[in-house]
């Protein structure tokens, strides 16, 4: 384990490269190879800089290897320039490893490319212990309060010391529930000499009260003293920030004026998260990722878990009259920005309407947090052009997804915090945006012949993609269409896991950027024949769905 | 160990060196030494219940450690002081290792009321008992060579059980599962004053020495302290018995 050590040699050559007269930097001498900056307590990070250079590294690491003062670790093929490879060595010292002494080899050829690495010179220790094996586990056990494995001993290694020098110490690594420290114990007295955590990155698990008053886990990071709003447990970055109100900061960072830091981050004291908004927010979009991988094997919104960052109180309630012309979005609206980045609106003062609702936080809605990420899904698939019907389809999308996670958190019904086929219905109250199961209900189109012709909304993206839901709807549960009164026999919801596929199959796999609904309902009974079989429950349902809603 | 057995062998030698042929023992010496090697047998399975907090909620661990009979090690020393009654002190000490068994429920770091069981098996669990058993003794000859000593009294059971104090397992994202890696363990110690009665039959070769076989019951409980200083029941002692040399005069 020599992350630590190696970080610190990287850092030391770019300093090297930058500011060879630094005052640390040791004139090479005659024997000494150049391309190396000697750092504190005989550390010497290797960075040749000249073919020269190089050349009298690799033949000091051959002669180091010839004599044992090195030994070769790793042997690897490049796995992205073809004909290189890459070996690792590691220093000894009479027959003891250096901790923290390697280096890295680049051969094109057989012949050395690049050489970076730290060695550590005037080790002058006697390598024989004074306390044996058996002893150090007992002294690290006594240390720890942990019963070790005696198959696994410690290893006998030389220690550069921080204040400089070295110690001959035994190392081993005890990993615990709370933590996995790496332990050094002089081997001449029994002393401890060093102990770190080598622990990966830093979780926290919290409790978080939702807009709605549930309360939820939520994965943090501990950050001086608090907890801050970036999950360390996904594999996906996954951070929530909570722009207090700024609007203009806000501005500047979807503009590309600002960036923001961990400074910016929902953060709390305690982890025991009142803001329903950052909490929601943050959850949500952790549960959606949990969606995608589970249902679909998918690993985030580009299937190689880009970050993920949302942008909860834009704005604040308060300050309605004075900002809503200039930022409306930033109250009534949620949006997905591109590349992963997310704004979930403030909602209204209370006492305030629009369209006979209330508007409480945005993200205090899960379908709606899936909805704007699954946009981030669709930007790094088909694309779909966020115009007319392939707009449409992409809304639609959104919609589907949406509703799909969930049914894949929450309980079937039609009180807050259950899964239904309303958008957004726990934030807009009541009866959210859109329905799928009776678009016209929210004044949609829930029939082709019944679609949005004109150039408002990019051509009605959010009206049109009522047909597509109304499709989706009717896949799962069945029924029949208020306009064509075709009816459907669905898979039922039980298997609601089907249409799902079939629908994320079509947009990330089948669609092209500027699919028409024609072109959806083609597509999604061939993702239903690929996943289910030709004459499948599935795709019949699929295919009824899409006549009974007029598209042929 | 190989020291200890040295000792008893040198000690065995000169015992035997200083003996006289076997003869009728009309009347024994006043004090007798046994040296015992045998066995107790399984007490009760000890099981232990913890929790700790982890991802906001409550993980709780089942432990079942073995019922394993365990090597017994004994000694004393009697005195005989009027008539057929005397006053003794034997030491006891058992030891065996054993397998704990881990059962836990580790909650999920997303999602509440979702634990994920973890199970397995802690190898190496080690118990000791140690007793200090005051005797008022009773002699019966049955024969020449043959004596039954009855013994009881009370006993100071001192007893260290290797406690299992945390489980390491593995998870990895989605984390709806968890493996047992290991557990975490650390011995805890208690001591109590019980009771014992048991019987002890010596059949002497020579004047000074014999061989005897000891049956005897203990009864204690003690309290160990566990996991956050948690203390639990354990029943110590049990049945031992042995058999060894006894040396008399």
């Amino acid at each position: 384990m020599s992350v630590h050590f190696r970080t610190a040699a990287v850092a030391v050559a770019v300093f090297g490269v930058l500011a060879p007269t630094a005052a640390n930097a040791r004139p090479a001498s005659v024997q000494e190879p150049r391309g190396q900056i000697s750092g504190p307590r005989g550390a010497v990070a290797i960075a040749a800089r000249s073919p020269a250079e190089l050349r009298e590294w690799d033949q000091r690491v051959d002669r180091m290897l010839r004599t044992g003062e090195m030994r070769l670790r790793q042997t690897r093929e490049d796995a992205l320039v073809p004909g290189r490879t890459h070996q690792r060595t590691d220093q000894y010292h009479r027959g003891v490893r250096v901790f923290g002494g390697d280096v890295a080899r680049q051969l094109r050829g057989g012949a050395t490319e690049s050489m970076f690495g730290t060695v550590y010179e005037g080790i002058e220790l006697d390598p024989e212990p004074a306390i044996d094996r058996n002893r150090a586990r007992a002294l690290i056990e006594e240390r720890t309060g942990a019963r070790l494995d005696p198959s696994v001993g410690p290893e006998l290694v030389v220690l550069p010391l921080d204040g400089g020098g070295y110690a001959l110490t035994w190392r081993l690594r005890v990993t615990t529930r709370a933590d996995s420290r790496q332990y050094f114990i002089d081997a001449r007295t029994g002393a401890a000499v060093l102990d770190f955590s080598d622990r990966k990155g830093q979780s926290a698990v919290g409790r978080a009260r939702g807009v709605l008053g549930d309360t939820k886990k939520i994965s943090v990071r501990p950050n001086a003293g608090q907890f801050v709003t970036s999950d360390e447990l996904r594999p996906s970055s996954i951070q929530t920030y909570d722009m207090l109100g700024d609007p203009f900061r806000v501005e500047e960072f979807l503009t590309n004026r600002r960036t923001l830091s961990t400074n910016d981050l929902g953060s709390d004291t305690d982890n025991d998260w009142t803001d329903g908004a950052v909490g929601d927010a943050h959850i949500y979009a952790g549960w959606t990722y949990d969606y995608y991988f589970k249902r679909f094997n998918r690993s985030g919104l580009d299937n190689a878990n880009t970050r993920v960052q949302s942008i909860v109180h834009p704005v604040h309630r308060q300050d309605l009259f004075t900002h809503i012309e200039e930022f409306q979005d930033f109250f009534v609206n949620a949006f997905y920005d591109g590349n992963g980045i997310l704004l979930f609106g403030e909602g209204l003062p209370a006492g305030f309407t629009l369209g006979g609702q209330t508007w409480d936080f945005l993200a205090g809605a899960i379908d709606i947090v899936a909805h704007e990420l699954t946009h981030g899904v669709t930007e790094f698939t088909s694309n779909l052009t966020y115009r007319n019907e392939s707009g449409a389809l992409n809304e639609s999308f959104s919609d589907m997804m949406g509703t799909g996670v969930e049914f894949f958190f929450q309980q079937a019904g039609d009180a807050a915090l259950r899964a239904d086929y309303l958008v957004g219905e726990d934030a807009i109250r009541p009866g959210g945006l859109r329905s799928m199961s009776d678009p016209a209900a929210k004044g949609d189109p829930d029939h082709y012949s019944k679609r949005f012709l004109g150039s408002e909304d990019n051509g009605g993206v959010h009206i049109n993609s009522g047909i597509p839901n109304q499709v989706f709807y009717l896949a799962i549960e069945g029924g029949t269409n208020r306009t064509s009164g075709l009816s459907v026999q669905g898979v039922g919801g039980g298997n609601r896991e089907q249409i799902e596929k079939i629908f994320y199959r079509t947009v990330t796999e089948l669609l092209p950027a500027n699919a028409t609904f024609a072109v959806a309902r083609a597509a999604s009974i061939q993702a239903a024949r690929d996943l289910y079989g030709a004459n499948s429950a599935a795709e019949r349902a699929v295919t009824q769905a899409w006549t009974a809603v007029g598209v042929n | 160990m190989a020291a200890r057995a040295r000792v008893v062998a040198i000690a065995v030698a000169g015992v035997l060196a200083a003996t006289i042929p076997a003869a009728a023992q009309d009347s024994p010496g006043r004090v007798v030494v046994t040296v015992n090697g045998g066995g107790q047998s399984a007490g009760p399975g000890l099981s232990d219940r913890f929790e700790f907090e982890q991802n906001v909620e409550t993980a709780t661990v089942d432990v079942q450690y073995p019922a394993k009979p365990t090597i017994l090690g004994d000694g004393s020393l009697g005195f005989r002081l009027w008539k057929n009654l005397g006053v003794g002190v034997a030491v006891s000490y058992a030891t065996g290792d054993g397998t704990a068994e881990v059962d836990a429920q580790i909650p999920h770091p997303f999602q509440f009321d979702q634990p994920r069981a973890v199970t397995g098996k802690q190898d190496g669990v080690n118990r000791t008992e140690t007793g200090v058993h005051v005797q008022l003794q009773y002699t019966i000859p049955m024969s020449p060579r043959v004596l039954l000593v009855l013994s009881g009294g009370p006993s100071r059971l001192t007893v260290e059980q290797e406690v299992v104090t945390d489980v390491l397992y593995d998870d990895e994202f989605p984390f709806d599962t968890a493996t047992f890696r290991s557990a975490t363990t650390r011995r805890s110690k208690a001591s109590v004053t019980g009771f014992h009665a048991g019987g002890d039959l010596h059949w002497m070769l020579t004047r000074h020495l014999g061989l005897g076989a000891m049956v005897r019951v203990i009864r204690g409980s003690v309290e160990l302290t566990t996991v956050n200083d948690r203390r639990i029941s354990v029943r110590a002692g049990g049945v031992q018995a042995g058999g060894g040399i006894r040396i008399r005069f």
